[in-house]
């Protein structure tokens, strides 16, 4: 195990380095297939105003500019926002287990989607906006309902406690949700898309209606590094040793599921990711946040653009939803990393 | 440094504290002793503005409660007495918890001032060479250091400690009292200790407050609160007589 | 890092998305060489637009008056002769149509667009205009629906798809409105003349706009089972009897529609002239695709039901 934060540093930049081959590719692979210095001159060309690329395509052009582009970047905001969310609520609930999808945050967030879609109730322009709104306040309101309730029942607020009560609404929300959905829509196809998830409606015009939202809770997390990593010897502690422990509580709760509000809203319900990459971050990294939360937000990215780009060559051209890539994938690369660890921990 | 006046604690209609009243002066070692369930957490918990109560409580002449918990942290720092951990973190990173409330940069970055802290803290505890260990890998006495440590590197003009020598051999609880008394010596410093073992308080405390189901049965001089009467009054048995028919044994 | 640097790097940074955001949601709507704007027309024909037209044509009145009312008017140029409404129109250049139609004198006024019918026009005429490079949207509508088709269709050609979108609505709640208003009344039969005996008696039928309103109304037209803008004859009036006689026949001078027919000697015993329920009407509300639709329907109920 490394332990010299200069290595870590060196680790960064290579793992920048796989995420953008990572992106590369998934633009460059698909049903149809790109070559990837095409896809680099046209990002330059259209981005940057340098090259020429009159000899490519419009329909390529398009693909990449108007499809899988908009594509990769929604995979990272929704992969980090998710890995970043889970890294939080483990931290401040102390609790391995616990993410946006299995403390409700998830299936809360859908609830409001589903309702906004179904209802309509749109502003004029930015009809998506709405949607994204919705889920954020469900998702607020399903977090503080789930800690709520497990506070009255048991005031320590077990690990199994919490997630037994998330797993419950989790699955009561989901239930709603679906039930919603079947009431406003016969298509059973959207209906399961919508449950595990889907990048395939990805645009311009979302990526950069959750930019901002999604800049602002990564920056605000990030300043409260420090009050995560107090918050690692209890919150009793963390009070005297001069942390505003409800404050901190309370807007770091609201970024998170804002994080996993915003990307259900995007792209529905994808699990596992919010909890296995910040576990894997945990155990090849110190468990200082200074390191869980940008190694969380860069592996996140490419976890789920992996995870995306296989979601759509497997059956091409059909896709897989992608929820069930991120469990398949996830479970295995868990157990890998979790048995590589616990070997050399034992010798 | 700290005035209690008349301090008590009402919970569920319950008398937790009666009327609480004692001093810290510098360079104290200030314990509290009493039975289990004597109110002897929630004098601490008020302390630190946990908790509502009635009375005064003034740091310095100036009054607790009109006072953030951030700026509290700043003069006075507690060592709990359970510790309750998750995940694998590094001695070194859970003794660097204690210079939060000095922050200046971001990212939980430790300037030299931090790192110099840090390392006296580590020595004076002996856990250096745990440094980075995995907090999970070591003995619940190496531990209790690290908490220590942690709170010494925090830097506090005031400690209060709760059970500080809980787990450790006897060596420890020799060597960690022999710190604290040496610390407690330095230029505006004092402690505050609960404390059940009452050899160690009779060692090395100046000042004592023995308490019973929350209302003051002694304050004062060591010598003054810890007598025969007193304590027979606190613990229904005669320590004295205890004590010295154990020290038999040693002969 | 400092603190304050943080902070002002993530102001700086969350502001440029907002920006960003901003600048491509402004610009996403804007039509150009590079992002052109391509639109079906009523007979089916693609029509592309780099750019939304400045100098426009109308050689159908409903055009006209759609384009007036989605407040684009001042970008006419020339409209055809029968395009009577709003007043405005009355300055503008007119031109002729159907078989009139003067080829070379649309394409010297140098149009960006021109909206035309199907009624009256070739596909000759067609194919001549858009030869000499003349950009040709066809805007037919025989229904209410059709007619929102139309609205939105000259909405987004002239860039006005959000007034297009407002007054669709306005018309389905005006027309849900009227038609609630009335469910609860009798139902009245109704003859609906659009020319008088001395040329033909001839109604509109089946499939047409007046019809499509006395539907909405819970009128019961009397010539429902002819189809389109039908000759009839007197033998049928007076068979059928109905209750109401609406006239869309122009007065002029000393000539009074409705008198005409209460004169007329076979009709004496027609219900609707023995109860003297004989009205005229503007026939231009009533049979243009436009949002004066809803003010026919609305004057034919008032006709009808009273106020």
């Amino acid at each position: 195990m490394l332990k010299r934060p200069k290595s870590y540093k060196i680790m960064f930049v290579i793992s920048l380095i796989i995420y953008f081959i990572i992106c590369v590719m998934s633009i460059s692979i698909g049903s149809v297939r790109i070559p990837f210095d095409e896809v680099v001159k046209v990002i330059l060309n259209k981005w940057f105003g340098i090259g020429d690329i009159s000899n490519i395509s419009q329909t390529t052009i398009t693909i990449i500019i108007s499809i899988r582009l908009p594509r990769v970047i929604m995979a990272t905001i929704v992969g980090s926002s998710l890995s970043l969310a889970g890294a939080v609520m483990q931290g401040l609930l102390k609790n391995p287990l616990a993410d946006g999808s299995s403390l409700g945050v998830a299936s809360g967030a859908s609830i409001g989607a589903t309702i906004a879609i179904a209802t309509g109730i749109t502003l004029p322009i930015l009809s998506e906006f709405s949607i994204i709104i919705t889920s954020i306040v469900f998702a607020f309101i399903s977090l503080f309902l789930v800690l709520y309730v497990v506070r009255k029942i048991d005031r320590s607020m077990s690990t199994n406690t919490v997630i037994l009560a998330g797993v419950i609404f989790s699955m009561f929300a989901s239930s709603i949700s679906n039930l919603l959905l079947s009431v406003f829509s016969n298509d059973t196809k959207k209906i399961v898309f919508w449950t595990l998830g889907s990048l395939a409606s990805s645009n311009m015009s979302k990526v950069l209606l959750i930019l901002p939202i999604f800049l602002i809770c990564v920056f605000y997390i990030l300043y409260k590094i420090p009050e995560l990593n107090v918050f690692q010897v209890g919150e009793d502690a963390a009070k005297y040793l001069g942390v505003n422990t409800k404050k901190a509580k309370i807007c770091l709760f609201m970024a998170a599921s804002a994080l996993v509000g915003m990307s259900v809203a995007m792209t529905g319900n994808i699990g596992f990711v919010g909890l296995i990459i910040p576990a894997i971050v945990r155990m090849v990294v110190k468990t200082n946040y200074k390191y869980i939360l940008p190694f969380s937000i860069i592996t996140g990215a490419s976890f789920l653009c992996i995870t995306d780009l296989i979601s759509r060559t497997v059956i091409t051209p059909s896709e897989l939803p992608i929820g069930t890539v991120t469990s398949l994938f996830g479970a295995v690369i868990f157990v890998c990393i979790l048995y590589n660890f616990k070997k050399r921990r034992d010798v | 440094m700290l005035k209690v006046n008349k301090l008590s604690v009402k919970i569920n209609n319950k008398l937790i504290l009666d009327n609480i009243s004692f001093d810290l002066n510098e360079n104290d070692i200030f314990v509290i002793i009493g039975p289990n369930g004597s109110g002897k957490t929630t004098i601490v918990k008020s302390i630190m503005n946990d908790i509502k109560y009635t009375g005064s409580i003034k740091l310095k002449d100036k009054n607790i409660k009109t006072m953030c918990i951030s700026d509290i942290s700043k003069y006075i720092g507690v060592l709990m007495q359970n510790h309750t951990l998750e995940f694998d973190n590094t001695v070194f990173d859970i003794v660097s918890l204690g210079r939060y409330t000095y922050s200046k940069s971001m990212f939980a970055n430790l300037d030299n001032e931090d790192k110099e802290k840090i390392k006296e803290a580590m020595e004076l505890t002996d856990i250096t060479h745990l440094k980075n260990s995995s907090i999970k890998n070591i003995s619940g006495g190496e531990l209790q250091r690290v908490f220590l440590a942690l709170v010494l590197a925090q830097d506090p003009n005031i400690l209060i400690l709760d059970e500080p020598t809980n787990h450790l051999d006897l060596k420890h609880q020799i060597d960690i009292f022999n710190i604290l008394k040496k610390w407690s010596l330095k230029e505006g410093k004092a402690i505050i200790s609960i404390i059940h073992d009452l050899n160690l308080a009779y060692k090395f405390s100046t000042n004592a407050l023995l308490i019973k189901e929350g209302i003051t049965v002694a304050c004062g001089k060591m010598d003054e609160v810890l007598t025969k009467e007193n304590l027979k009054n606190t613990y229904d048995i005669d320590v004295f007589e205890w004590m010295k028919l154990v020290l038999n044994n040693w002969k | 890092m400092k603190k304050k640097i943080y902070l002002i790097l993530a102001i700086v940074i969350i502001t440029l998305s907002i920006v960003l955001a901003g600048i491509y949601f402004v610009n996403k709507n804007k039509i150009s060489e590079s992002n052109p704007l391509v639109l079906i027309d009523t007979a089916g024909k693609e029509v592309k637009l780099t750019k939304y037209p400045e100098k426009i044509i109308s050689l159908i009145p409903a055009a006209t008056e759609n384009i007036y009312d989605l407040g684009a008017g001042e970008k006419l140029i020339a409209v055809d002769t029968y395009s009577n409404y709003p007043s405005a129109t009355i300055e503008l250049t007119k031109l002729e149509t159907a078989s009139s139609l003067n080829i070379e004198s649309i394409i010297n006024l140098n149009p960006d667009i021109v909206f035309m019918s199907k009624m009256g026009q070739t596909v000759e005429q067609y194919e001549n205009l858009t030869n000499s490079g003349i950009k040709i949207v066809m805007v037919d509508a025989s229904s209410i629906e059709e007619t929102y088709t139309i609205i939105n269709l000259i909405g987004k050609v002239i860039g006005k798809e959000n007034e297009a979108k407002e007054i669709i609505n306005e018309m389905k709640t005006e027309f849900e409105n009227i038609k609630n208003s009335v469910k609860d009344e009798k139902s009245k039969t109704i003859y609906y003349e659009v020319s008088p005996l001395e040329f033909g008696l001839w109604t509109s039928g089946n499939k047409t706009f007046e019809n499509e309103i006395m539907e909405i109304l819970n009128i019961k037209n009397i010539f429902k089972d002819v189809d389109g803008w039908a000759q009839v004859s007197e033998e049928q009036v007076l068979v059928k009897d109905p209750q109401y006689i609406i006239t869309t026949t122009a007065n002029y001078g000393d000539f009074d529609a409705v008198e005409e027919i209460i004169s007329r000697e076979n009709w004496k015993n027609v219900n609707a002239i023995k109860a003297s329920n004989v009205y005229s009407i503007n026939p231009d509300t009533m049979s243009r695709p436009t949002k004066r639709l809803v003010e026919g329907a609305k004057q034919l109920k008032n006709v009808i039901y009273g106020e």
